[in-house]
Formats: structure tokens, C-alpha cells, sequence
């Protein structure tokens, strides 16, 4: 009698062990596929670093020229704008550029690389998922770079300038990365903690391409 | 015409001639257009000290846009893109143009608001 009792108590506890199981599997693949489907878009996961480091007192310059254009552009007060500014990386690439940014009235991550770009998006959610970035730039002696602000839940992000990697580097919510000015097609792609991931291929139009700029010049001059 | 007359008439002329060079110059030169893959336009010349893109995607997706400067003889820098605009470029060039470009692997229209370029 004890006997079946302990067989039909196993077999109960299979049968939990099953569901369980299944609903734990079930749940794991549509919360997969959702992120894989639905990431957050732009920055909306949040930039924690745009709380977590102090305002700058002293902008430079360029930062402030920056910040007034950017303020305007997305309809918030520049004066205010300036205080809010954060100064997250420093000493970046060839010239040792450092990157300043602010959060818009619009959730957008603002930012400038000194001496070289700056992008400020329409909203937090704009952009790629996990990035809002910008990418090539090479003049002179200074390579093309990749540069974005990546949101809280990106763990990593990967650059390939013709197929072949790029060290990147992801600290304090901003991505960059060098590389040789010959390159093409550049692939970034864009890992999120949840281990879902979304990748931009990016034409980077080498000065080879640059006969239809020369073309469009030669035809302004003429109609002067 | 005495020496001194010469003189201020000379100053004045050479004000007139430089005066106008120490104000900033800006141009807006492409504004409130859509375009398809490879479009681009470019402005007077000038020196240039920041061209900004800005630039909206209602058509969908998620196109790209691009900011460069080149020299009279044609030499430009590589372009720099990006996929949500407002893109400012920081980048000077003493004497040359400024442009902006919708990239070609653009799948999708793209509603440029300006490009625009200027000094000081």
C-alpha cells in the first residue's frame, strides 16, 4: 500500500517537474525572442552615466558652441543645457579628443567629440538600439573612428572595417573605436546584456568616391 | 589731392575691402528636401569652421546621412555618418566647401531638415 502511494507521490512530482520545466523553457523563449524582435530602441534603456558623473563647471569653448547649437536644434534652453553637461571619456584616439554630452529635454544622449563630431538626436529612442553613434571622419593624419553612446543594457559593441575587427572600448556609456582610413564597409554590432544582439552595416564612401563631389564644385563655379 | 586726403581715402578703401572678412559668414545650402540613396549637395566656398546635417527619417527605417569638407582642388576629408542627425561637424578647413551626402546603402528616403555650414 506504502508501496503505491510513493509511486503515485514520484509520479506527481514528475509531472510538476514537467510543467515547471516547460513553462520555465516557454517563458525563456518568447522573453528571447522578444528582446531579439523588439530591443529598446536608441538609448531608451537608459545612459546612467549622464546621472552618475558630475556637471562640468568650466565648458571649453567648443563644448559650449556645441551645446548652444545642439540645445537650439532640439528646443531646449542652452543656458540650462550648459549645466548639465558631463565630461565621459577623455584622451580618445589620435587626438586625444575628449567627449562631452548632455541629456536633451527629449531623452537624447548629446555628445561631442572635441575637434571632431558632434550628434545630438531627435529622442532618447531614436537611433540604432543600444547606440546612437557616428562613424568615419578621418582626415589627414587622423584615422576614421567610430564613436556613439551606448545604453545600459549593451554589453559590448563590435566594429568590423572590411571584414576584419577593430578593438573597441565601452566605459561610461560611450563607445570608440580607430581605425585605418582605407576601410569601406564597416559592420557595428551591438550586444545587449540579454545576450540578444542587432548589427548596422555602414557604406563609409572612401575619397575614392569623391568624383561626384568634384563634379558638383566644378558645376558651381561655372554657374557663378 | 593732398597726401593726407590720399591717405584716408586708402584707409577708407582698405576697411571696406577687409571689414566684410572679419564678420562670420554662414550659408544654408540645402534645406527641406527628400532624398534618395547618393544624393548630396554642396556649398560656396569659404573658410569653414563647422558644417551641421540635420535630418529626419519619416519614410521609415533608419537612413544615414553624412558631413564632409573639401579643399578647392577637390581633396576632402572622409565622410562621417551617422543614422540620427543632428550631425555637427566639428572639423575646420581654411579655404574649401562643405557637404552633405545621403549615404548609398540608404534602403529607405530620407527628410533632410538643412545642411548648413558657416565660420566664426
Amino acid at each position: 500500500m506504502s508501496a503505491v502511494r510513493l509511486t503515485r507521490n514520484r509520479k506527481l512530482l514528475l509531472a510538476a517537474a514537467f510543467v515547471v520545466a516547460a513553462a520555465s523553457t516557454a517563458a525563456g523563449v518568447v522573453a528571447a525572442v522578444r528582446s531579439n524582435a523588439h530591443p529598446p530602441p536608441g538609448v531608451s534603456a537608459g545612459v546612467s552615466s549622464l546621472e552618475r558623473l558630475p556637471a562640468v563647471s568650466t565648458l571649453p569653448p567648443r563644448v559650449a558652441h556645441f551645446v548652444d547649437v545642439a540645445a537650439q536644434a532640439r528646443g531646449m534652453d542652452p543656458t540650462r543645457a550648459k549645466t548639465q553637461v558631463r565630461k565621459l571619456r577623455s584622451d580618445l584616439g589620435k587626438t586625444h579628443a575628449d567627449l562631452y554630452a548632455f541629456r536633451s529635454d527629449t531623452g537624447a544622449a548629446c555628445f561631442v567629440l572635441v575637434g571632431q563630431v558632434g550628434v545630438c538626436p531627435a529622442s532618447a529612442s531614436d537611433g540604432s538600439p543600444g547606440l546612437q553613434w557616428t562613424i568615419g571622419g578621418g582626415y589627414l593624419d587622423v584615422p576614421g573612428s567610430l564613436v556613439g553612446i551606448a545604453s545600459d543594457d549593451v554589453k559590448k559593441v563590435d566594429l568590423a572595417i572590411d571584414g576584419t575587427d577593430v578593438r573597441t572600448s565601452l566605459q561610461n556609456n560611450v563607445v570608440f573605436a580607430e581605425y585605418p582610413r582605407a576601410g569601406k564597409v564597416a559592420r557595428i554590432t551591438i550586444e545587449r546584456r540579454d545576450g540578444s544582439q542587432s548589427s548596422v552595416d555602414v557604406q563609409l564612401e572612401p575619397s575614392a568616391s569623391f568624383a561626384d563631389l568634384r563634379l558638383l564644385h566644378s558645376k558651381a563655379q561655372a554657374k557663378r | 589731392m593732398s597726401r593726407l586726403k590720399l591717405s584716408f581715402v586708402a584707409v577708407c578703401a582698405a576697411a571696406v575691402v577687409v571689414v566684410p572678412g572679419a564678420y562670420a559668414w554662414s550659408q544654408t545650402y540645402e534645406q527641406n528636401v527628400v532624398w534618395g540613396p547618393g544624393s548630396s549637395k554642396i556649398s560656396y566656398t569659404n573658410s569653414i569652421t563647422y558644417n551641421y546635417v540635420s535630418f529626419s527619417h519619416p519614410f521609415g527605417g533608419l537612413p544615414q546621412m553624412g558631413t564632409t569638407l573639401c579643399n578647392t582642388s577637390g581633396s576632402c576629408y572622409d565622410w562621417r555618418w551617422s543614422n540620427t542627425g543632428l550631425i555637427t561637424d566639428e572639423r575646420g578647413i581654411s579655404y574649401g566647401y562643405a557637404a552633405c551626402k545621403s549615404n548609398l546603402g540608404n534602403h529607405y528616403q530620407v527628410y533632410v531638415n538643412y545642411c548648413a555650414t558657416g565660420n566664426g
